[in-house]
C-alpha cells in the first residue's frame, strides 16, 4: 500500500448526503475518474446509446435472527422493492455473498425464493456464511451459472465491460485471510488474456480484495497476485461486501468499493471488540443498510449507494 | 471537594435557565406537554448533578460502559463486561467470545472431553487445523456447543473456519 492510497470511510458528512439520496432524479451520483470520486446530480448523468446500469445487493445473512435485525428476510424484500422502484430496469444484478447466515439449505431456499421477486439476471458469488461446513457444495449448485468453473468462478461480458466473480471464501487456512488459490488465479490470467487493455474489468467477490482490516480478517491473502494480473488494464472496478459498511480505496487503475449489507451494520475497522453486528436502534437500522446503483457511461463507473431509508 | 460544589452549582444554574426556558414556551403548550417538560428538567437536572460529581472527583477513571460511535449518531457500541482473556473456570471449556477463543491454549489430561460454547451472536465452527482434521464442528450459532473427547496426546492447532484469523491450541498431554 502506498502513501497516496485514498481511503475514504462513510462518516457523518458523507452518510448525510447519502441519507438524502433516493433513486431517479433526486440525488448524487459519485462518478469514480481518474481515481477521484466525484459528486453529481443523478439526473444529470447523460443517458447515451450503449450506457447501461446495474444493481448490487450483499450481506443479506437470510436466517439471522437476533438484534438489531431478527428480520433480514424483509429488509431484502425492501431493498429489492428500492430497485423495482428505480425509473429504469437494470440489465441485472450481483448478489456479493453471505446470502445466508449459516449455510442452510432452508435459507438458501428462502433467499433464492425473495431474489426471484426482482425478476432480475442474478450473478452471485458466496460468502463464508453460505460455504461453512460443505465448502460451498450447495450453494454452488444453487447459484453458480453453468459456466462456473468447479470452484464456482466464472466471468460473463456487458456492453464490452468485462465481469469477474471470484471465489475467496474457500479452502480458509487458520490463520489466514481469504484466499484465492492457485488454480483460480490461473484461470484469471487465462480468462483476460485475449481482452484489450481498455476493456472495463469489474471484478466482484465477497471479501475485500485489499488488507483492509487483517486482524478481524478482513482482506485476502493472494489478492496482490490477481491485481499484478489486472495491472495492465485501464480501469478495474473491484465490488464486495463482508464488512456491511461503504469504504472506497483507489490504488492506480484499481478502485476498491465495499458495500453496505441488506441485513445489518458492522462496527469500523477496530471500533468495537470484534466485527459483529452493530447494535443500532431500531429506528435506525433502515439509514445503516441498502443497495448500490453502478452506471457505465464509457470507461469509468459512477457508483451510487442509497440507504434503505434516511 | 470544592470541584463537586462548583459542579453542583454549575448544575443547578443550568438546571434554572431550562426550567425558565421551559416556563416561558408553558402557555403555548398542552398540559400533556407541561408534564413531559417537568419530567425532562427533572432528568436533566439529575444528568448534570451525576456528570458534575463524578468528573469532579475521578474525571479519568470514570467506567465508560457505552460509546457512541464517532460520526455514527444514535449507534452504540455493546461492550462486554467479562474480560476475554480470563480463563472459564471448568479446565475442560472454551469460550468463544468477540471472535476469538477462550482461553487461547488449554491443556488437558487424556481422555478429556472439551467443550466449546459460541457466545457470539457470530456462527463460528471448531476446525482442527491438521490434514485430515481430529475434529471438525457444524456450524455453531450463537449459544450452540460442541464436544470433543481428545483420546490421544498432542498438540492439536484449531481454528474457525468461517472467521480463520481465529486460532488457539488443545494441549493433550
Amino acid at each position: 500500500m502506498s502513501n497516496g492510497d485514498k481511503i475514504v470511510t462513510a462518516g457523518t458528512t458523507r452518510r448525510r448526503v447519502l441519507q438524502c439520496m433516493g433513486w431517479g432524479t433526486a440525488g448524487i451520483l459519485w462518478t469514480v475518474s481518474g481515481g477521484i470520486p466525484r459528486a453529481k446530480a443523478l439526473d444529470a448523468a447523460p443517458r447515451a446509446a450503449g450506457d447501461f446500469f446495474f444493481v448490487q445487493v450483499s450481506d443479506s445473512h437470510i436466517g439471522f435472527t437476533k438484534a438489531p435485525n431478527p428480520q433480514p428476510d424483509a429488509t431484502l424484500r425492501e431493498a429489492l422493492q428500492k430497485i423495482a422502484a428505480m425509473p429504469d430496469r437494470p440489465a441485472f444484478m450481483l448478489h456479493t455473498g453471505d446470502v445466508s447466515h449459516l449455510s442452510k439449505p432452508s435459507e438458501f431456499e428462502a433467499a433464492s425464493g425473495i431474489m426471484q421477486t426482482a425478476g432480475l439476471e442474478t450473478h452471485y458469488v458466496p460468502g463464508e456464511h453460505d460455504t461453512i461446513g460443505d465448502e460451498g457444495k450447495e450453494f454452488f449448485a444453487r447459484f453458480s451459472p453453468k459456466t462456473a468453473r468447479p470452484g464456482g468462478w466464472y466471468s460473463f461480458d456487458q456492453n464490452g465491460v468485462h465481469f469477474i466473480g471470484l471465489v475467496n471464501v474457500v479452502g480458509l487456512k487458520d490463520g489466514g485471510l481469504g484466499t484465492l488459490g492457485d488454480e483460480q488465479l490461473k484461470w484469471l490470467a487465462d480468462d483476460t488474456r485475449a481482452l484489450s487493455a481498455s476493456t472495463p474489468i469489474v471484478v466482484f467477490a465477497h471479501m475485500p480484495l485489499w488488507s483492509l482490516y487483517p486482524q478481524w480478517g478482513w482482506g485476502t491473502d493472494d489478492a496482490t497476485q490477481a491485481f499484478a494480473t489486472l495491472k495492465r488494464f485501464g480501469s478495474v472496478t473491484v465490488l464486495n461486501g463482508h464488512i456491511h459498511q461503504i469504504v472506497q480505496k483507489v490504488e492506480g487503475n484499481v478502485t476498491f468499493q465495499t458495500a453496505r449489507s441488506t441485513a445489518y451494520p458492522q462496527p469500523q475497522a477496530g471500533q468495537a471488540a470484534g466485527p459483529g453486528p452493530l447494535q443500532i436502534a431500531a429506528e435506525r437500522l433502515r439509514s445503516a443498510i441498502g443497495v448500490r446503483r453502478i452506471d457505465f457511461t464509457g470507461m469509468a463507473p459512477a457508483i451510487a449507494d442509497a440507504a434503505l431509508a434516511s | 471537594m470544592m470541584k463537586i460544589a462548583l459542579n453542583l452549582a454549575i448544575a443547578a444554574f443550568v438546571t434554572g435557565s431550562l426550567a425558565r426556558i421551559a416556563l416561558r414556551h408553558q402557555g403555548q403548550r398542552v398540559r400533556l406537554a407541561r408534564r413531559r417538560s417537568a419530567k425532562a428538567i427533572l432528568g436533566v437536572a439529575a444528568a448534570l448533578l451525576f456528570v458534575g460529581s463524578v468528573a469532579g472527583a475521578a474525571a479519568d477513571e470514570m467506567a465508560v460502559m457505552s460509546m457512541e460511535m464517532p460520526g455514527m449518531p444514535g449507534m452504540k457500541m455493546k461492550m462486554d463486561a467479562t474480560p476475554v482473556d480470563v480463563a472459564p473456570t471448568e479446565p475442560n471449556v472454551v469460550n468463544i467470545n468477540n471472535f476469538a477463543f477462550s482461553p487461547k491454549e488449554l491443556t488437558v489430561a487424556v481422555g478429556t472431553t472439551v467443550t466449546w460454547t459460541n457466545k457470539d451472536e457470530e456462527p463460528h465452527t471448531v476446525v482442527n487445523a491438521a490434514s485430515p482434521p481430529a475434529f471438525k464442528s457444524a456450524a455453531l450459532d450463537g449459544g450452540d456447543k460442541f464436544s470433543f473427547t481428545f483420546t490421544k496426546p498432542g498438540t492439536y492447532r484449531y481454528f474457525c473456519s468461517v472467521h480463520p484469523f481465529m486460532v488457539a491450541t488443545v494441549v493433550v498431554k
